[in-house]
């Protein structure tokens, strides 16, 4: 399925030989070639030496090429798999997850890195050999806590257990219960799975969503970064900064993960087959803007690939225009017999090349022939985007200019590839959109906002998509605006800094000095990634590829909606998850050598360096609060002991927030929300005295006759780390608490204790004090 | 995925996983090769069958593509029987699932029918 998949079936006829930089090499299928012959084709514009023997020895060719990257992942894999026995979570402090693992993991990691990177960075890269590494590294990042732990991490994920659990009970949703019940996208979704694989409670799943979604993610960004940048190699290199920059937490088993993989979809297809650049006079100023600098003039090149040369056929007549010879690169070409376009640059915005107006359908486009028994030539700057609409992509480059990633992609197979039937690609737009829609509030208009941003800039056509997937959003929304508008408001506020600003950390009383580490490293990722992205805006604007406004405008449209949502506090964040794949483009344009022969083995002692300080800081900031993060089995099970057996109706307070409470699903039937003594202002440093527990006993009773408090060790965990109290804090309350004779215990399952409260019982205590 | 032969493997593999997938639900199986199989099946197979009818891709595409064109199908199809009650999961899994797979297998026919390519040094 790779691009060079033709080249196993020994065709010469139709075999164009590869850029040594603008595309990836074949994949690990059986060649008749080795890989070397390719690049010096494509230098020279030669056809490759016959191909050796087809024996095993040919067939281990790839494998012999990439050895020192499949060893170094191999070596790497292993001793990360080995290092899981030795990783101690009793060791886990305010610095997360980070003292418990050993040196060998921290050993594979690198290792499976720097694997990834070389793999990268050769000359002739194997597409699945790289893929490979990547998802050995999302494994060993995102794959070692679920190895680890004995419970899905993240507390907030259970009550999406909760959901789901409810769809399976009773098959339908009820919009008066929460605002899941009335975006059940991702819970239907999750809860047909759970019941089609056998596995009812998703507990037994969730774990791996990170896993899941970073791996689908990654993939969609490399194939976003490939059309961006013109380049296989830098698309997957861009997917693996996706990876490692990842530390948001978004991925986990909820709406948000869902909703961000079908957005990442949906900017695929879009840029794919609606990516047809002619561009405003916004993007035209924009362009002009590096020729202050002296830089040469930006050009916008079309968005969407022709696909994989596809298999020669016997007989077959060519229906491709010709290509031009190597000797006449970004030779300028105009559409013959089109009637009513125009030769490129001539009346056409700059950067475009692109005809105005539209061009009949069947146009031959007619370039210069290259003369009869010429191989195909690998240097082109042009490919017919459609049969239809046969609109000509034109680039003109400055003299010496390459595209990012050193030589101009292959051009098309002379069979040329037809696009996908418009009809289809819209249709697979709005199904990814609507699955949005229905799944998540915000990430909708995250996309509506950057597609806004493409069509005003005239990189996406037609205008009306963008209306269209706008019209969906809002009109999913209009019979939900007033239970949205009473409970959190469609707008939060109009100050963008007041907006961004975090519940985090920074929110929480004394955090001990683990806790502003993480936090501090979160913002220095973020900021380095800032950084990469500018050097790559900087770098590809100075080549002319004005195709680096693209990943600017998204993420500009990620953070338009701060401008009048905080989203509980995680607007910042929200900003960053949207952000962040456009930034890894723009990141892996920033390490792009100058030309294509700085593409070497050597290379990657510019790329590992950059990325190995990226996943220094990817580290604490993703493992930084696991130890709060990963759950406490007992108290879990405390949990589910009372969903399961609890009265329906009466309220559970816990000691601290972040509980995973709801994760049943007649969640439904208790009271939403848990009241948390720290909310009450009640636990603090001091010992509690009796006026406190007086206090306490009426603000509970004050939800109702009976309530259940949930004590554990995990909740004390939480108040040591976060509001550096001593370590019996929360017990000194429990112990009070139990001494007035207000609590009985109900339920204690290993350090986790559940406590029916009773507010007749301390009526009965009033009345017989003195 | 231009190639055929790779093409071929990769769409005779993801039917066989949806067929395992299926087997299993009808014996009952629990643990952890069900839900694997079911795991696989869910994210590849549908947009792999919707793929399969569209011209080809490259790798990163292709996979990206398949695994949200299936999500997204999935999404869409169980909040039509949640939003209907018509909660039959298993059904709508075996339908859809029984429909990806015919269109692998008969994209499988397709590239089998297909003209072998051209020997090397035929002239163009």
């Amino acid at each position: 399925m790779s691009p060079g998949g033709a080249h196993a079936t020994g065709s010469r006829r139709h075999r164009q030989p590869r850029a040594a930089s603008g595309t990836l090499g074949r994949s690990l299928a059986p060649g008749p070639a080795d890989s070397a012959d390719s690049a010096d084709s494509a230098a020279t514009g030669q056809p490759p030496r016959p191909g050796s023997s087809r024996g095993w020895a040919a067939r281990l060719g790839p494998v012999r090429e990439n050895r020192w990257p499949l060893l170094l992942g191999v070596a790497g894999t292993g001793l990360w798999g080995l290092s899981l026995r030795s990783v101690d979570l009793a060791r886990m402090t305010d610095y997360g997850l980070l003292p418990a693992l050993p040196p060998t993991w921290y050993l594979g990691v690198g290792l499976i890195l720097a694997g990834a990177v070389l793999a990268v960075c050769r000359r002739e890269p194997r597409e699945l050999v790289v893929a490979l590494l990547l998802a050995a590294l999302v494994m060993a990042l995102y794959g070692t806590i679920p190895l680890v732990a004995e419970l899905p991490q993240y507390a907030w994920s259970y009550k999406h257990f909760g959901v789901t659990q409810y769809i399976e009970l009773h098959g339908s949703v009820d919009p008066s219960i929460d605002i899941y019940h009335r975006w059940p996208g991702f819970f239907a979704l999750t809860a047909m799975f759970s019941t089609v694989a056998g596995a009812p409670d998703p507990i037994a799943y969730a774990a791996w969503s990170e896993v899941f979604f970073t791996a689908g993610g990654a993939l969609l960004v490399a194939a976003i970064g490939h059309r961006l940048l013109r380049s296989a190699r830098l698309g997957w290199l861009a997917a693996l900064f996706y990876v490692i920059t990842n530390w948001v937490g978004q991925s986990y088993f909820a709406p948000q993960a869902v909703a961000l993989l079908l957005a990442l979809g949906g900017y695929l297809l879009v840029l794919d087959r609606f990516g047809r650049p002619r561009p405003t006079w916004p993007l035209r100023a924009l362009l002009r803007l590096p020729q202050r600098l002296r830089w040469p003039a930006a050009r916008v090149e079309a968005l969407c690939l022709p696909g994989p040369e596809p298999a020669a056929e016997a007989g077959a007549p060519s229906t491709a225009p010709p290509t031009p010879p190597p000797s006449t690169p970004g030779a300028a070409v105009a559409p013959a017999a089109a009637g009513t376009g125009t030769a490129p640059g001539a009346g056409t915005a700059a950067g475009a090349g692109v005809p105005r107006g539209p061009v009949p359908a069947a146009t031959t486009m007619v370039i210069a022939r290259r003369p009869a028994g010429q191989p195909a030539p690998a240097a082109a700057g042009m490919q017919p985007v459609s049969p239809d609409t046969a609109t000509l992509l034109i680039t003109r480059r400055p003299a010496g200019g390459q595209p990012a990633g050193g030589a101009p992609q292959a051009p098309p197979a002379a069979g040329g590839t037809p696009a996908w039937p418009r009809g289809v690609a819209l249709a697979l737009v709005l199904l990814t959109h609507f699955a949005i829609v229905a799944s998540h509030q915000l990430t909708p208009y995250v996309v509506v906002l950057g597609v806004v941003v493409m069509v005003v800039l005239g990189v996406v056509r037609p205008w009306w998509l963008a209306a269209l997937l706008a019209a969906v959003t809002v009109g999913y929304l209009l019979p939900h605006l007033g239970y949205v508008e009473d409970r959190f408001g469609v707008f939060t506020g109009f100050d963008p800094l007041d907006n961004v600003q975090t519940s985090g950390v920074e929110a929480a009383g004394s955090p001990m000095p683990g806790k502003v580490f993480f936090t501090r490293m979160g913002t220095l990722l973020t900021a380095t990634m800032l950084l990469l992205g500018l050097i790559g805006v900087v770098r590809g604007l100075r080549r002319g590829e004005g195709n680096v406004v693209v990943p600017i405008g998204f993420v500009v449209a990620a953070g338009l909606p701060v401008l009048g949502q905080s989203y509980g506090g995680e607007g910042a964040l929200r900003v960053v998850l949207f952000a962040g794949p456009w930034l890894c483009v723009l990141a892996a344009r920033a390490l792009a050598p100058v030309s294509a022969a700085g593409w070497s083995a050597r290379r990657a002692a510019v790329v590992l360096p950059v990325t190995g300080l990226v996943v220094a800081l990817f580290l604490p900031s993703f493992f930084g609060q696991s130890e709060l993060n990963i759950q406490d089995p007992d108290q879990v099970a405390a949990l589910e002991y009372t969903y399961a057996h609890g009265e329906p109706g009466t309220p559970l307070f816990a000691g601290v927030p972040h509980i995973p409470a709801s994760l049943a699903g007649n969640y439904d039937e208790f009271p939403g929300g848990v009241p948390t003594l720290v909310a009450l202002g009640l636990l603090s440093g001091k010992e509690p005295t009796p006026a406190d527990i007086t206090r306490l006993t009426q603000e509970i009773g004050a939800y109702g006759e009976h309530s259940y408090l949930l004590f554990s060790d995990a909740q004390q965990a939480y108040l040591t780390i976060n509001e550096s109290a001593r370590p019996d804090a929360l017990r000194a309350w429990e112990d009070a608490l139990l001494k007035s004779g207000h609590l009985t215990l109900w339920y204690e399952h290993g350090s986790a204790r559940v406590y029916d409260f009773s507010r007749s019982r301390i009526q009965d205590l009033a009345e017989q004090a003195p | 995925m231009a190639d055929a032969r790779t093409r071929i493997l990769v769409h005779a593999a993801l039917v066989t996983v949806g067929v395992l997938a299926a087997a299993f639900s009808l014996l009952e199986v629990t643990g952890t090769v069900r839900l694997l199989t079911t795991l696989l099946a869910a994210a590849l197979l549908p947009g792999a069958a919707v793929l399969s009818r569209l011209p080809a891709l490259d790798l990163a595409a292709w996979a990206g593509l398949a695994v949200a064109i299936s999500v997204a199908i999935e999404t869409v199809l169980s909040l039509v029987l949640v939003w209907t009650r018509l909660w039959h999961p298993s059904a709508l899994a075996a339908l859809l699932g029984a429909a990806s797979v015919a269109l692998l297998v008969l994209d499988i026919r397709d590239q089998r029918r297909r003209p072998a390519p051209a020997p090397a040094g035929t002239a163009e």
